[in-house]
């Protein structure tokens, strides 16, 4: 076991965690926050997305220890003062069907826009390229995101 | 209504708060995992699990010995884990354990000793194969008869003759299953898992334990997409969870990985058609055959259902004179197959629409042009005797020309290809359809709606929410959708056929019509102040059974209605490396009446794209009953950067049948998008794809190429 | 498994000599992590990604140097060289990329690693270091066999150096089966220069050997010539057969040699506006 101190949603975290524990498996059954969901676990749908230190990772590849000293952020900080934006406008354009990729597509989209506050369409569905969708066809994502930019 | 509404069930899902199987934590709980037999067909000769039970943290074992039920809607022979493991993926040891770490670890060191049998993976070849169940492999055989195929075969100026194949496809729900399983004080169990078809699931389990219907309870959390994937795969997971929650007395969740998912859930049938058609020179149709034959896998699940529709619909939304159809299901050592979205098909559509297209191009007819010519028109009669009633099938035709630019753009040397269908609503006569529901006015106005069907991600709850809605005349931020469990909403059938609207929708209008009727006219408000008041009953219990069909012996009026839908398909294809790139995609749809716009919309989008995956991209492909492919990195979906540019018009051909003339269109969404891509990929390139999907070493090499081996970067 | 935090490149050094096989570095973990439960228990993380020093990207002196903990979005975003910046930008997913290293890339050698090629185009020379010393070696020499290297237990690939390649044109080409997050079919990387006629031409392609490597016999069809369509076409007909020689016949065969033989060419005209 090591011990890992990290920012999470704003706030100073320390826990054990084992060597070989993702990021992901820390956040649903050590912490206890259930957001963040595990789609594949070998990073290939991205439901698992979240931000750490400004970047859209997969938190299912992201080995705990890792974390140390870093700023994660997940879909449960984004909902601290009412809805965000990018909340607001999934559920405005019809983004969220099943919602089983939207904690993970938004951070995508989150990361997106405090990088690069006026993307083109191109760029936003760069963007979401890593995050599977087999529900919207990922047009009303791609809607909601160009809304908030 | 036909407004702008968000999803009642939209705010958790934004959040992070919406609650998914995987994410509920009972206090106690245990973590079950399955043993998967990994041989395509084989007799254990020897369990050991000794060591396993001995493990520390392990709190049960259970070996097929201990478990020994079988479960089916249709034919109850499927296991909850076997001794005769009859695919790869077939369960046959199930251990609980204080982490999922430790029931891993456990699984590891069961000891397994097989006995081969003799196996076999080709359909055709298994019809008369050694049998892998008793009464040999043939599951079911469909047929239709119309007139004489021969005579007519014999009197047509042009005969068009094909073979068609499609692929076996796995759903890829991006939640995997997963379920808790809660044993009871009273002995009873309750199950909460991302469950599609609460009510068959409950009457399997409580067969499997040994408990009334009413001592199961099963509750639905939020699903991540099934897309008619987790049903039978869910009753198992269930009942998995459900037996070793009761050996060890606490409650059990089970959640697959993505690799246990893909190895033991149900796929899409595969299909091998072979058809054929004759049509004078100018087009109009007078014989068809089809013969097809479907790969069931290991166990029967839906296979008798899926391959009627295919039957029913096999010869496509076209007039013809003679028809000749069987449909067999087969099973085979491979995967079992069963309901995807569709549910028989986009298989048959992929066939008649591309050798439709054939015909066009023989007799040199615009391939729209000849569809106007031939399809159904108001009173058609339909391949198995049925008259309809109101077509808008050329509405919706003409308005798929137009959107799409078809003339001009052909015109323009675009390469554009085209794809109708005509789909029946519902269970048709597949058997009983019903449905029921409850509405409850509360003191304060705001209302209950209580109905079995689930939510899934199409946007039934907030559907029938609008329904209650706008017959109260009230805002539908007031309706609340209530938890769905068995022991709360009438059991009325599965949510599958694209039937929530149009079956559940109808007993959710009657409901609140019941108590509209008790409130009486003026202010709402104060009419339920008034109701409350005078003690007269608020609560409305509404039951819908679908209007009549018939079946007999290949003839019969299949379903109580039809929607009606085009598509057209505008490619790039890179001719020397095969790579297909869908540049536009129209999707013209005649849904009835929406009921929530925006939410067919998502729907349609959502469908394009699985058709854009059955098209190009996705194959379940086996080698010897053995899976090629166990995650995503080698399953491809289409992801943001595979998505055309979409055009949708929905063409609103109000039906009586359903709620405010609501139809259908979950599955008419994905049913025709592949051989629209097909079909434009021959505009681009003068070869037929004939076998789907059509990747890049198909359209390069205008065949098939039998892949040895895993592709990609695994070790 | 136990895990190992390190932070600068003595430390890790250190480690590795000490773990030897058993130290399993990881810095992006794309590759690691899908395997690891897979791997010995016993062995030890040695998370180097928190080692400052072994991110860099420079380009001065008429050289670019690459630090392995370089990210394949650094690198994508970077102006360090265009067919690299290209090679890079095709990895995976942007969160595969904002993770993934160009160490990793090099050290898992995978046949359809994307910016290895690109690598072996320019003439890479890897710094490879141990607690013991350091050596260098060209990156077509390191790469072994799929997922081979010569990398030895105690060491690390510390650094990535080659020419800068300004002034000479390159082009990269990947292909794959989606529009993202998609495996190479095939893969291919071109530097070279052209005064009048083709001088120095690299073709390095990926997913058509064992491992991403060039081809002296296409090259040598360049050498000299003006370019055009003939020659390059005849230059794709020699990397097929030696896809041939080096792969074998195999049952890609029948679509891999047309194909190659095509992006051979298209990769070039996008070079050399051929």
């Amino acid at each position: 076991m090591a011990s890992v101190s990290f920012m999470l949603n704003g706030e100073p975290v320390a826990i054990e965690v084992r060597a070989e524990q993702t990021l992901l498996d820390v956040l649903r059954n050590v912490i206890g926050m259930t957001g963040t969901k595990a789609g594949c676990k070998v990073g290939e749908c991205g439901a698992c997305t979240v931000i750490v230190d400004g970047e859209a990772v997969l938190s299912c590849l992201y080995l705990a220890g890792k974390v140390e000293g870093r700023s994660v952020e997940t879909i449960e900080g984004l909902s601290r003062d009412g809805l965000h934006p990018l909340q607001a406008a999934f559920l405005e354009e019809d983004a969220v069907a099943c919602g089983f990729c939207t904690p993970g597509m938004i951070m995508s989209a989150k990361a997106l826009l405090d990088a690069n506050p006026r993307p083109s369409d191109e760029e936003i569905k760069v963007a979401i390229s890593g995050n599977l969708c087999r529900c919207t066809g990922y047009v009303p994502i791609v809607n909601a995101i160009r809304k908030v930019r | 209504m036909g407004g702008i509404w968000n999803r009642v069930d939209g705010i958790g899902k934004v959040t992070g708060g919406a609650l998914f199987a995987d994410d509920v934590k009972v206090p106690g709980m245990l973590f079950g995992a399955v043993l998967m037999g990994r041989r395509p067909h084989a007799r254990i000769s020897r369990l050991g699990i000794d060591r396993a039970k001995a493990m520390d943290g392990v709190r049960a074992v259970l070996t097929p010995q201990d478990v020994r039920e079988t479960f089916g809607v249709v034919v109850p022979h499927q296991p909850v884990i076997t001794a005769t493991a009859r695919y790869w993926g077939d369960g046959i040891a199930l251990v609980a354990a204080e982490t999922e770490e430790i029931a891993r670890a456990a699984l590891g060191i069961i000891e397994v000793e097989w006995e081969d049998l003799p196996a076999v993976f080709d359909p055709e070849q298994a019809i008369e194969g050694p049998p892998i169940h008793e009464g040999g492999n043939v599951v079911v055989h469909h047929r239709v008869r119309k007139g004489d195929v021969e005579e007519g075969m014999r009197a047509a100026d042009v005969v068009v003759e094909r073979r068609f194949t499609t692929q076996r496809v796995e759903h890829a729900y991006i939640e995997p299953e997963s379920v808790v399983a809660v044993p009871r004080d009273d002995g009873g169990m309750e199950v909460v898992g991302c469950i599609q078809n609460l009510f068959s699931t409950r009457r399997s389990l409580a067969g499997i334990l040994g408990l009334d219907l009413s001592r199961v309870t099963v509750r639905q959390s939020a699903i991540g997409g099934s897309f008619g994937g987790k049903d039978e795969v869910m009753t198992q997971i269930a009942a998995r969870a459900a037996v070793l929650a009761r050996a060890a007395g606490r409650p059990v969740k089970m959640t697959y990985t993505r690799e246990e998912s893909m190895a033991q859930s149900y796929k899409r049938h595969p299909y091998v058609m072979d058809y054929r058609v004759g049509a004078r020179a100018d087009g109009t149709l007078i014989a068809i055959e089809a013969r097809i034959v479907a790969d069931a896998g290991a166990y029967a699940s839906m296979t008798p259902f899926v391959t009627w529709r295919s039957a029913v619909q096999a010869t496509g939304p076209y007039v013809c004179p003679n028809v000749r159809t069987d449909v067999w299901g087969v099973h085979t050592n491979n995967c079992y197959t069963g309901a995807m979205r569709g549910f028989g098909s986009p298989q048959v559509n992929f066939s008649i629409e591309s050798i439709i297209d054939e015909l066009a191009e023989k007799i040199g007819m615009d391939p729209i042009d000849l569809r106007l010519r031939i399809c159904f028109e108001d009173g058609a009669e339909t391949a198995t005797g049925q008259v309809l009633g109101r077509v808008s099938l050329k509405e919706v035709i003409a308005r798929a020309a137009d959107l799409s630019g078809w003339r001009e753009k052909r015109a323009a040397g675009r390469a554009l290809g085209f794809a109708c269908s005509y789909r029946g609503v519902s269970l048709g006569a597949e058997g009983v359809d019903a449905t029921g529901a409850i509405v409850m006015v509360q003191p304060d106005g705001s209302v209950i709606v209580a109905t079995g069907v689930t939510e899934m991600g199409q946007g039934s709850h907030t559907a029938m929410a609008i329904i209650a809605a706008e017959v109260l005349g009230i805002d539908v931020g007031r309706v609340r959708f209530a938890e769905v469990r068995t022991d709360r909403v009438p059991d009325s059938g599965p949510t599958v056929a694209s039937r929530a609207t149009c079956m559940f929708g109808q007993s959710v209008k009657k409901a609140a019509e019941q108590v509209k009727a008790v409130l009486g006219g003026g202010d709402y408000d104060e009419a339920v102040r008034a109701a409350y008041a005078e003690g007269r009953p608020l609560v409305g219990c509404g039951w819908h059974r679908s209007p009549e069909t018939s079946w007999h012996d290949g003839r019969g009026d299949a379903y109580f209605t039809y929607v009606y839908g085009a598509n057209v398909a505008e490619v790039d294809v890179d001719a020397e490396t095969g790579k297909v790139d869908v540049a536009r995609f129209t999707s013209v749809h005649d849904v009835g009446r929406a009921i929530n716009p925006a939410g067919v919309r998502s729907q349609i989008y959502g469908g394009v794209a699985m058709g854009i995956g059955y098209g190009l991209l996705e194959e379940y492909r086996s080698d010897e009953g053995v899976p090629a492919q166990d995650n995503f990195d080698e399953y491809l979906l289409p992801t943001s950067m595979d998505m055309p540019d979409v055009r949708i018009d929905i063409v609103e051909n109000e039906d009586e049948a359903g709620p405010f003339g609501a139809k259908s269109v979950g599955e008419p969404a994905t049913e025709i998008a592949a051989p629209a891509i097909a079909n434009a990929i021959h505009r681009a390139t003068g070869r037929r794809v004939t076998d789907l999907p059509a990747d890049l070493e198909t359209i390069v090499l205008g065949r098939k190429l039998v892949r040895e081996g895993p592709r990609g970067s695994r070790r | 498994m136990r895990y190992l935090r390190v932070t600068s490149l003595p430390e890790a050094l250190e480690a590795k000599a000490r773990l030897g096989r058993s130290g399993l570095v990881h810095a992006g973990g794309t590759d690691l992590v899908p395997m690891i439960r897979g791997l010995d228990q016993g062995s030890t993380i040695l998370d180097i990604s928190a080692v400052a020093d072994l991110a860099y990207l420079e380009k001065a002196g008429g050289k670019v140097r690459i630090g392995p903990l370089v990210t394949h979005a650094r690198l994508a975003g970077s102006r360090a060289a265009d067919v690299l910046a290209d090679a890079a930008a095709s990895v995976g997913s942007p969160q595969i990329r904002a993770m993934g290293t160009v160490g990793g890339n090099v050290c898992n050698a995978s046949p359809c690693a994307d910016v290895v090629p690109a690598l072996v185009a320019c003439g890479a020379v890897l710094e490879i270091r141990s607690a013991a010393g350091e050596r260098k070696v060209a990156i077509e020499d390191f790469l072994k066999g799929p997922y081979l290297t010569d990398l030895r237990d105690d060491e690390i690939l510390a650094g990535i150096e080659m020419r800068d390649p300004v002034g000479a044109r390159t082009a990269f080409l990947k292909l794959g089966r989606r529009n993202a997050c998609s495996i190479s079919r095939m893969n291919f990387a071109v530097v070279g220069w052209l005064d009048g006629t083709l001088r120095d031409v690299r073709v390095a392609a990926g997913s058509v050997a064992p491992t991403a490597r060039r081809f002296p016999e296409v090259e040598g069809i360049l050498e000299g010539q003006v370019p055009g369509r003939e020659v390059f076409d005849e230059a794709g007909r020699a990397m097929s057969r030696c896809m041939i020689a080096a792969a074998g016949r195999r049952w890609s065969t029948p679509y891999k040699e047309p194909v190659a033989a095509a992006l051979t060419r298209r990769v070039l005209e996008g070079a050399f506006d051929g």
